[in-house]
């Protein structure tokens, strides 16, 4: 039983990733590759400052996903200036980059070590410290992430957001804001990206550079085109897939390094046949040019 | 403290010219489909295994050099023909194929993990033999590599001005639709700068393999180096990617000096970054107005 809880707690938290990487690939038409950026400064703000601070996990929690949030300023600011595949390359350096400082700078971040004895999750007295506890939390942080993600895209902000992906040189003719909804959008997709740093954190215990290394971030691109950019389930669908494949592969009884490399063959034939077939997804979505 | 200044010169001349070969393979692709060919990490790797793997059988030097140069050039032509080519086809845009080029690298890197494992594999033999100039310690596998990158360079110097293949290239870079226009057909010229760009990266990661050993995940961080060295180079085919990664190689090894070993593989990615950023619609933006961006 507590498999399943470890599942659900892992797709949750996937899940978080997919949806916010898919605010800025589906609906805002960019292919971005440094989510794990995000993701990586949510979850080393939060385990800096409940380990070495001692701040109770909700002040931890918020601190992540203010870190995780602002880190998207500068990374959206560079971006806004680049188109195609200007795009995808800065946001890989960005990523490269970002990970190196977090392997270097080892007085605050433990080096190639991590950070270990991050405490479980807790809401004052509360302690939610069992699996299924976890599990059920996390899920509902990614149902109401979700939920406020589909009204958001169904509003008019949505529209516009489209209309941008679409149509940029319309929307700029229009006068629009652009710079302030690049940044504003930013901002959320990195937040909730750094909130599900916070849960990866507090989950495991353990954080090192490696979970936020660049296949984490091709494999998060992966979910969203596999499930369909920009789709209301397609995100949460690739959470799924990409979840079950090591799992099932897993039951065959192979190696976890075997796991690993057979998920980085997934992950490279998922890309190259996206590239090449140019499909919508599982849920028909946003198809890329 | 000047000999350690010649001593950090000398190894970012060193890493420079093993840079400078594989920002030459990068250089051919990246002008005549003017796309980011990531996955040229792939033949680099088909070589170095090639070279590890041929090292332990009694196989003189160049044969083994010679056969991993030409692995690299067959998978650089595989993936031209498999995954380029389709893609190409179907008109997608140059984000289309970077991210095409990055999932072939996934691909081959995690079949090359499941082939030969995720640790370092190193030739079971290697030359240790050094000289020393003054305080500074030049190894024979330095040597080689400077010898190597500097026949590869004088090569190259050779046959590009006498061959017209160096000149449609650019032509090509400059701009397709109108060398199309003009009745040429641009795809054997492609087709000969990824074989030539394969043979390149093969004999670069043979090198690379036989001096410091391969994984599985080395390739990316060497294909984003060279393009670095190729957009520091400008539109060339010789020597601006090849001053790039001289230039590259004399940064890294100043890090090394002044700060440490840990930061030196961040100055490429820093490097790419500040480029792309550099202009208006960054270095990377169209260079003709018809162009997709």
């Amino acid at each position: 039983m507590n498999y399943l809880y470890h599942l659900i707690a892992m797709f949750a938290i996937s899940g978080l990733l997919a949806i916010s990487l898919d605010l800025l690939v589906g609906h805002l038409g960019l292919l971005i590759l440094c989510q794990s950026v995000f993701y990586a400064g949510g979850a080393y703000a939060f385990a800096l400052s409940t380990t070495q601070w001692h701040l109770p996990f909700q002040l931890g929690l918020l601190i992540g996903i203010v870190v995780g949030g602002l880190l998207s300023v500068p990374v959206a600011l560079a971006l806004r200036r680049l188109r195609g595949d200007a795009v995808v390359l800065a946001s890989l350096a960005f990523l490269l980059l970002f990970i190196e400082m977090i392997k270097n700078l080892r007085t605050f971040t433990g080096g190639l070590d991590g950070i270990q004895d991050i405490p479980p999750m807790g809401f004052g007295s509360l302690l939610i410290g069992s699996p299924a506890g976890f599990a059920w939390a996390s899920l509902a942080f990614l149902v109401i992430s979700w939920a406020f993600l589909q009204r958001l895209t169904g509003s008019s902000i949505g529209l516009f957001l489209h209309a941008l992906r679409d149509y940029p040189q319309l929307s700029t003719a229009l006068g629009q804001d652009l710079t302030g909804m690049h940044l504003k959008v930013f901002f959320l997709a990195a937040a909730i990206a750094g909130l599900a740093g916070c849960l990866y954190a507090t989950y495991s215990t353990y954080i090192s550079p490696d979970v936020f290394a660049t296949s984490s971030s091709v494999m998060l691109l992966v979910m969203v085109l596999l499930g369909g950019p920009g789709s209301r389930f397609g995100p949460l669908a690739g959470a799924m897939a990409l979840l079950i494949l090591p799992e099932s592969i897993r039951i065959l009884g192979v190696g976890n390094e075997a796991i690993g490399a057979i998920h980085q063959v997934v992950i490279g034939l998922v890309l190259v046949l996206f590239s090449g077939l140019r499909p919508k997804g599982i849920f028909r979505g946003y198809e890329f040019r | 403290m000047i000999w350690l200044w010649l001593e950090t010169l000398k190894n970012g001349l060193v890493q420079g010219s093993l840079l400078a070969i594989m920002a030459l393979a990068f250089a051919w692709v990246y002008h005549s489909t003017r796309f980011f060919h990531l996955a040229i990490g792939v033949p680099f790797l088909g070589g170095a295994y090639a070279a590890i793997f041929l090292a332990s059988s009694a196989v003189i030097p160049s044969a083994l050099v010679s056969f991993a140069a030409a692995c690299g050039a067959g998978l650089s032509l595989l993936i031209y023909g498999l995954v380029y080519q389709p893609v190409a086809r179907r008109n997608a845009s140059n984000s289309l194929r970077l991210v095409a080029s990055l999932g072939v690298y996934f691909f081959c890197s995690g079949l090359a993990a499941i082939a030969f494992g995720l640790d370092i594999k190193y030739a079971p033999t290697v030359i240790y033999d050094s000289l020393e100039l003054g305080r500074v310690i030049v190894t024979a596998t330095d040597i080689k590599y400077v010898a190597t990158a500097t026949i590869v360079i004088v090569v190259c110097a050779c046959v590009h001005p006498r061959s017209s293949l160096g000149s449609r290239v650019l032509a090509l870079s400059g701009n397709s639709s109108l060398f199309e226009a003009f009745g040429h057909n641009p795809s054997p010229i492609i087709l000969a700068a990824f074989t030539l760009s394969g043979a390149l990266a093969g004999l670069c990661g043979a090198y690379e393999g036989l001096r410091n050993g391969i994984d599985p995940n080395s390739g990316l961080a060497i294909a984003i180096s060279a393009s670095v060295a190729c957009i520091v180079g400008g539109r060339s085919l010789l020597w601006g990617p090849m001053l790039g990664a001289l230039m590259l190689g004399i940064i890294q090894a100043a890090t090394t000096q002044i700060f440490s070993d840990r930061w030196s593989d961040s100055v490429p990615y820093a490097c790419l970054l500040l480029l792309i950023l550099a202009g208006p619609r960054g270095l990377l933006g169209p260079a003709h107005p018809h162009e997709r961006p």
